[in-house]
């Protein structure tokens, strides 16, 4: 379709817009500043707030930019006297209701609002103060609700309906006592809400503010590193946000390919909230209890303990979390060049589905039938079910097999067990843009059942572990590998244990070495333990359950004496006369290649 | 009925205006003195319903001259309310901004506030007894008191960005670390500082000394005292808990800040807004106490750093080892603390954990029901904040017992004492008012420095009838 | 050439402005040489003089009765008022009481609270009585220039005055330093 261009004026000044977008967008796209207040450009607009006010030649009254499209030869003016005055009189009508005590706000020098008194020089009140209280909503565990904050621009609930598309936020009352409600009337800790925090970060006033990061400074204080969320396989793009090498808070990423401004429970605050306790030293068992050691003698004992097992004899587990360099470089140590029967992986892999393209998420978005087959993404994949629910808005109707009970089942057009996809595929078969989703749980029948929706639908598999679909390319097997094992190497990395399968098939007396963050079970039972890094303290790349490769960068140092995996098994390498690489850059290359090399 | 009514007004603002009445009789003798405290913000009730975690920075608006002190006791009971213990970085940062407080504020009290009376005299011409007239008479030392309390605030804006009302600690621990530039400039400068709290306990003491019988008489009354000691029972500033001795200076009690109200209440008079705090076993106003520089020295054993602990050893001496009474000392008092924070700061700069990235505990827990104390000794004394939150951590009940209120009585009964002495109603003179209003400024009651730092306060005379309705009035 | 008379003063407030104004730390000897202080806590007298000043400067909310009637004073001799600090322009941290109402407030803090043993509301005729709502200083005279900040910043005060000084009036603060925290 051709783009009709526009050309419009705005302050005099000639510009081009294309058909369709307002006049915020236009002069934004030329650099012409219009403030704003409710608008924001993730969400879609709705004139709520009145500050972005404009004229324009042949209108009556002044229009709100955000929502007045353009038109051919418009003529615009955005900072005349009048519309000064406009604006000035909108922000203390704002200012008016409620009480915005800027002092003791978590959100002062980050306030949308505030910025817009600064800008217009609002010294004092023409209005007399508002004195109602309104109750502050603290009942969520990650953030609050102030109503005595909010200024109605309905930010949080747009968010809370396009982003997550979950609804949980509403207005209630009416005229100056509306307030932003969940559920219409429940407090927030027990309403429907799934604390994605999108609201939280669209908020432009100190409304809505999360209890980990308040009062921790200021953005000019905090120092922004752009990272991959690893607690699910989407690969959701995110912002950590750091003072003085703590990590006071995580932002979703508006520009991320994957989430485009989303984020989860999982990825945005649960991370943060982590109480267990950190291995910060490596430690051996000397007489039967673990002591503190340093790298070099435990890296020496692992290594002359590894020098001397037979290679039929090694076992080696990892989780399937790990940075794809850390991956890479495990297998390649202990299958390639130390001879083991196979690396295998904590959570297990999941098989693609043949005879169907591999999709990616973003066809969600046009497609009409979405087939959920064998996965929860809502509580697995949280991201996912917003995609899925947001294709459902858009007219795609959502079918469902599983034999268990499905959280989007009240989304779902229909959901049977897996005895019944046949039916269902009657009518997939009729689809146009049919999308498969599918999860370890999806049996083999159901595999070979779906061949027949043929090459117009597309798959995604939705991998259990955050970087499963490397650990696939690479060789990972599901499980330890068979044989027995007089050693067991297990890179645990942030796992809290491993699984009751595992744990019973560890020969009782076989030299145990784990790589692990946090104290657990499995850790208590090595006999050399090396502190790794976690996902705030770590570089390398990760791919998601789509096959994108994308890169993870390091907000902190890593906590103590920890390192991070790829490099303890490179420093293990070495010990072991195996050269891996010359540099991270070097090894990440290698893995790279690797990788993408691979059908994933 | 008494005749006539003197008012000084106003007196010392603590948090307001406050103004001192004195009643004479038909004699022109007085019978009876108030000093009364005109300001109410409601806080203890206002903050209910907000998250506890804003308290550090609300209630430090209590007091632009001392906000570090509510900002850090606040934080402290928001440790409490948290369950929280920070990391000792994080304690080590705390006390370094409270010490930077301590010497603005003790520096600012002694050179621009009380020294025009010691320098210049209590009768003094008004128009002179004031900083200026220090300026006038001895410029070096003037500009040496503008860089000690430079000194103080600029430690304060280093840690919390702001010289006022900074944003440093928090729930758990503080929010950010100290550079290594902040580490080298504040000891670049501690020697000088050293030095010019030196000259000030120098200038204190000559003047006692040269002026003994004064010194013993003004003011002088005895009292309970109380005040953070240590482990060993030496003087804390941050934290540590709480003694209380009797006017012979024999040992009464020493509790944890938590168990406060156990040990402390207040009563309450229809003519002041500043409560009266009393130690609750002794009763009112038997049990009242004071506390802030005089108030510490005499509950304390000893102090930890060698030169503040020499002077601590003479200053002892004064009164054999007993309680000191007389009001004047408390400037002698708080310049021996001043120099002990200036050592403090040495020896905090000196901590090697003092430049960790530790600085916060994160309550792995998410939800937060509790009751925290938090109790600090503020420049002017200790301070209690007690907070309780709901399981969703909105503050449920808020009490505060601010510093300067735990000397409320010890000022009324001094400004009573010195009125007695020197107030005669037949032939009144300003020294004799100003010596009422010096009474006062021995505690530094908050917000002092920005009423009479400097100079003469109004007079209002007025002579009431039998009936209570205003003969005349007479005022300056 | 004359100097320039200010009067400074406050009412509820917490002294924070007043030390921001001292944080202008050595540039006070520099302002020294231009104005001369009457009524403030840099210098002499507590009312400014019945003669007038050029500038009077007022922090701190209106909060009670004495409030009211300082502030008025302040206006009437004052040719230039400056109100500074948000509570003064705003009602500030203090203006939170309007949101649970003076009686309450009372109530809790000489009847209720923990430590109080037989309290009793002060309401005794030597003291400001509180009022229902609190205000800003231009709820009660005219103000012309409003400096924001909790506290303004002692550049902000080093600006307004130097300003006055050369014969220019400031409407508003430049950008840098209008805060409201």
């Amino acid at each position: 379709m051709e783009i009709v261009t526009l050309t419009i004026t705005i302050n005099g000044q000639t510009i081009k817009a294309p058909f369709g977008s307002t006049i915020l967008q236009a002069a934004r796209q030329a650099g012409i500043d219009i403030p704003t207040l409710c608008n924001h450009p993730a969400l879609v607009p709705v004139g709520a707030c009145r500050v972005c006010l404009v004229e324009v030649k042949g209108q009556r009254n002044l229009q709100p930019a955000c929502t007045f499209p353009v038109v051919d030869g418009m003529e615009v003016q955005t900072e005349t006297p009048a519309l000064v005055k406009a604006r000035k009189f909108v922000i203390d009508m704002l200012f008016s209701q409620r009480n915005h005590f800027c002092m003791f706000c978590e959100m002062s020098g980050k306030c949308e609002l505030q910025d817009l008194g600064y800008r217009y020089g609002i010294d004092h009140w023409i209005y007399s103060t508002y004195t109602k209280r309104f109750p502050v909503d603290a009942t969520s565990p990650y953030f609050l609700l102030d109503h005595n904050r909010c200024v109605l621009c309905s930010r949080c609930l747009r968010a809370c309906d396009e982003l997550p598309v979950n609804r949980t936020l509403g207005l209630g009352q009416r005229g100056a006592d509306s307030m932003i409600c969940a559920d219409g009337i429940a407090p927030l800790g027990s309403s429907t809400c799934i604390s994605c925090g999108s609201c939280v970060q669209v908020c432009p006033t100190g409304a809505l503010f999360e209890k980990h990061s308040a009062f921790m400074g200021t953005d000019e204080k905090m120092s922004c590193t752009k990272s991959i969320c690893s607690f699910c396989s989407i690969g959701c793009g995110m912002t950590i946000v750091t003072r003085g090498d703590q990590v006071q808070r995580i932002e979703s990423d508006w520009e991320a390919p994957v989430n485009g401004g989303r984020l989860c429970r999982k990825g945005r605050f649960e991370p943060l909230y982590d109480g267990r306790k950190r291995l910060t030293t490596p430690l051996v068992r000397r007489n039967g209890k673990l002591a503190e050691a340093d790298w070099d003698e435990a890296l020496q004992i692992a290594s002359e303990h590894i020098g001397r097992t037979d290679a039929a004899a090694l076992g080696a587990l990892s989780s399937g979390d790990a940075t794809n360099e850390a991956l890479y470089l495990f297998q390649r140590l202990f299958r390639r060049e130390l001879g083991a029967a196979g690396a295998g992986l904590l959570r297990g892999g999941i098989s693609r589905l043949t005879g169907m393209k591999p999709g990616k998420l973003s066809d969600l978005e046009n497609s009409d039938l979405i087939l959920l087959i064998g996965a929860d993404p809502t509580k697995d994949q949280p991201v996912a079910s917003f995609l899925i629910k947001r294709a459902l808005d858009k007219g795609a109707k959502l079918v469902i097999v599983d034999d268990r009970e499905n959280s989007l089942s009240p989304f779902a057009w229909q959901t049977v067990p897996s005895g019944d996809l046949d039916k269902l595929l009657v009518m997939a078969v009729q689809a146009s843009r049919p999308v498969v989703l599918h999860g370890a749980e999806m049996t083999a029948d159901a595999a070979k059942s779906l061949m027949q929706l043929g090459k117009k639908a597309v798959a995604i598999a939705l991998e259990p572990a955050g970087n499963g679909c490397a650990a696939r390319a690479l060789g990972f097997q599901n499980g330890l590998p068979s044989g027995t094992h007089r050693l067991l190497y297990i890179l645990l990395g942030e796992e809290k244990d491993i699984g009751e399968n595992l744990q019973q098939a560890i020969a009782p007396d076989a030299f145990l070495i784990v790589q692990a963050s946090y104290t657990s079970p499995l850790a208590e039972k090595a006999h050399v333990l090396l502190p790794s890094a976690i996902w705030s303290e770590r570089d390398g790349t990760l791919t998601n359950t789509e096959g994108r490769v994308q890169r993870a960068r390091k907000a902190r140092e890593p906590l103590g004496e920890s390192r991070q995996d790829w490099e303890i098994l490179a420093l293990l390498a070495d010990r072991l006369g195996r050269k891996m690489g010359e540099s991270f850059d070097d090894i990440s290359a290698q893995t790279v290649r690797e990788v993408q090399g691979k059908e994933i | 009925m008494s005749a006539r009514k003197i008012t000084i007004e106003p007196v010392t603002r603590i948090e307001g205006h406050g103004r001192v009445t004195i009643h004479l009789n038909e004699e022109g003798q007085v019978e009876e003195t108030f000093f009364h405290v005109d300001e109410f913000r409601g806080l203890e009730k206002f903050c209910e319903g907000r998250p506890y975690f804003e308290m550090p920075q609300i209630t430090q608006r209590i007091c632009g001259i001392c906000p570090v002190s509510h900002h850090l006791a606040a934080s402290k009971a928001c440790d409490a309310v948290a369950r929280l213990e920070p990391p000792r970085p994080a304690k080590l940062l705390r006390e370094l901004i409270h010490m930077g407080q301590l010497v603005q504020s003790h520096g600012m009290h002694f050179f621009h506030l009380a020294a025009p009376d010691l320098l210049l005299g209590f009768d003094a011409d008004p128009a002179v007894r004031n900083v200026f007239g220090i300026i006038r008479a001895n410029p070096e030392l003037a500009l040496k008191a503008v860089s000690l309390r430079r000194f103080g605030q600029q430690v304060i804006e280093r840690l919390g960005g702001k010289r006022v009302h900074p944003n440093f600690a928090v729930a758990g621990g503080v929010n950010g670390p100290l550079s290594d530039k902040d580490r080298t400039e504040i000891a670049a400068e501690l020697k000088a500082m050293t030095g010019i709290a030196g000259e000030a306990i120098a200038i204190a003491k000559n003047w006692l000394e040269s002026n003994q019988s004064i010194a013993e008489a003004f003011a002088s009354f005895p009292s309970s005292y109380m005040g953070l000691v240590d482990s060993e029972g030496g003087l804390q500033l941050y934290d540590g808990e709480i003694r209380v001795k009797d006017a012979a200076g024999n040992f009464v009690a020493q509790f944890r800040p938590e168990h406060y109200l156990a040990h402390v209440a207040e009563h309450v008079e229809p003519w002041s807004f500043l409560k009266f705090p009393y130690y609750r076993k002794l009763g009112f106003p038997e049990g009242t106490y004071r506390v802030g520089p005089l108030g510490r020295l005499n509950v304390i054993d000893r102090i930890g750093t060698p030169m503040a602990q020499a002077e601590f050893l003479q200053y002892r001496q004064i009164n054999g080892g007993r309680p000191i009474e007389g009001s004047l000392y408390y400037h002698y008092a708080r310049m021996i603390e001043a120099l002990y924070c200036l050592e403090r700061i040495d020896e905090l700069l000196g901590d090697p954990e003092i430049m960790s990235r530790d600085l916060r505990s994160v309550p792995s827990e998410v939800k937060v029901p509790g009751q925290g104390v938090g109790v600090i000794e503020a420049p002017r004394g200790t301070l209690f904040h007690d907070y309780s939150t709901d399981e969703d951590g909105l503050l449920t009940r808020v009490n505060l017992i601010v510093a300067t209120g735990n000397n409320n009585w010890a000022m009324h009964t001094a400004s009573g004492l010195v009125a007695r002495a020197f107030v005669d109603g037949n032939k009144l003179s300003e020294g004799m008012l100003n010596r009422v209003e010096a009474a006062i400024r021995c505690y530094d009651p908050c917000l002092s420095c920005s009423t009479h730092a400097i100079g003469q306060m109004p007079l209002v005379v007025t002579l009431v009838g039998a009936d209570g309705s205003v003969l005349d009035r007479i005022s300056r | 050439m004359a100097k320039i008379k200010i009067a400074t003063d406050w009412l509820a407030g917490c002294a924070g402005c007043h030390m921001s104004f001292l944080d202008i730390d050595e540039r006070i000897v520099q302002l020294l040489d231009a104005v001369e202080f009457t009524s403030s806590p840099v210098t002499d007298l507590k009312h400014p003089p019945k003669e007038g000043v050029d500038i009077g400067i007022l922090e701190g909310a209106i909060s009670n009765t004495h409030n009211v009637e300082v502030a008025k004073q302040m206006r009437e001799r004052a040719r230039f008022l400056i109100a500074v600090g948000d509570c003064a322009t705003f009602g500030g941290v203090v203006a939170m009481r309007n949101l649970c109402g003076t009686d309450a407030a009372l109530r809790r803090a000489y009847l209720e609270t923990e430590s109080v043993c037989g309290g009793v509301i002060p309401d005794s005729q030597e003291l400001g009585k509180p009022l229902e709502m609190v205000t800003g200083v231009d709820s009660v005279v005219k103000v012309d220039l409003f400096i924001p900040g909790c506290p303004p910043r002692a550049d902000a005060f080093f600006y307004a005055l130097s300003e006055l000084l050369a014969g220019r009036t400031p409407v508003v603060l430049p950008p840098e330093l209008f805060l409201y925290d």
